[in-house]
């Protein structure tokens, strides 16, 4: 733990996940320039909590678990403009982006906030079962029986915008 | 058993939206902002100014003290002058 509290060890942590945290907090509050912001309010935030980070899961899932909180706490205060965000976002990008991850953006924010982090943690961050409910903090039963649900709600959602799924 | 959802995983991995994280690591810089450079800069302002002023009073002080035994030399008498003599060629 020594160790993992130096600087270099959070500039290898934050090279190794926030890619990859960002594109998580980017499909939860739907805002780049947001997501960017909570990516380092997160990673700071793991930081200064790393004492009460007990070594019993690994420092990526404790980095998604703060992660996941802060764009809670964001969403709580934000509903309105998230949605907002990311119409604007769609509208600024439409062309960087190809119509199937666009409408897979959109499916997902049609979801509510459980159901797409579950569905962005499945398969975006290729986190196994067992991390992801360390990460939502609920048994890995419980994950699996959401992730099935989950995925019988996205699904017509892709469908309805003409993607054989 | 064949998954159900297996196009739907399959699909969805595809297509995994991108993300374009180019800042580096954050660090305690980002919550100082510009207060951090200011302050260092006003702190070496702060002691070049101090040096500086020390250097002058040292100088005066100097000046001062050449004027006072000036004045004290010009004020001996040329026995009390001899005497100080003789006593700074005893001291070195």
């Amino acid at each position: 733990v020594f160790i993992l509290k130096s600087e270099e060890a959070f500039k290898t942590l934050y090279a190794s996940e926030s890619r990859g945290v960002q594109r998580f907090l980017e499909g939860m509050v739907g805002g780049r320039q947001v997501a960017e912001e909570l990516t380092q309010d997160a990673f700071l935030k793991a930081w200064k909590s790393l004492p009460s980070f007990a070594l019993k899961s690994s420092l990526k899932t404790w980095v998604y678990s703060v992660a996941i909180n802060t764009a809670r706490d964001w969403l709580r205060g934000h509903v309105h403009r998230a949605t907002l965000e990311l119409k604007d976002e769609h509208t600024a990008e439409g062309e960087l982006q190809s119509p199937e991850t666009r409408a897979v953006r959109e499916a997902l924010n049609e979801l509510n906030e459980e159901i797409r982090a579950l569905l962005m943690l499945h398969y975006y961050e290729d986190l196994d079962l067992k991390e992801i409910a360390t990460i939502l903090e609920i048994p890995v039963g419980t994950v699996k029986s959401r992730l099935f649900a989950a995925k019988g709600k996205l699904r017509p959602l892709l469908l309805a915008k003409g993607f054989d799924v | 058993m064949k998954n159900e959802f297996e196009k739907l995983d399959t699909f969805m991995r595809e297509h995994r939206p991108e993300s374009s994280t180019s800042r580096s690591a954050p660090t305690s810089r980002s919550h100082f902002g510009w207060h951090l450079p200011v302050g260092i800069t006003a702190c070496l302002v702060a002691i070049f100014v101090t040096v500086f002023q020390v250097q002058q009073r040292q100088q005066e002080l100097d000046l001062e003290a050449i004027a006072m035994m000036e004045t004290l030399e010009w004020e001996m008498s040329d026995e009390t002058l001899a005497d100080v003599t003789d006593l700074v060629a005893i001291v070195d």
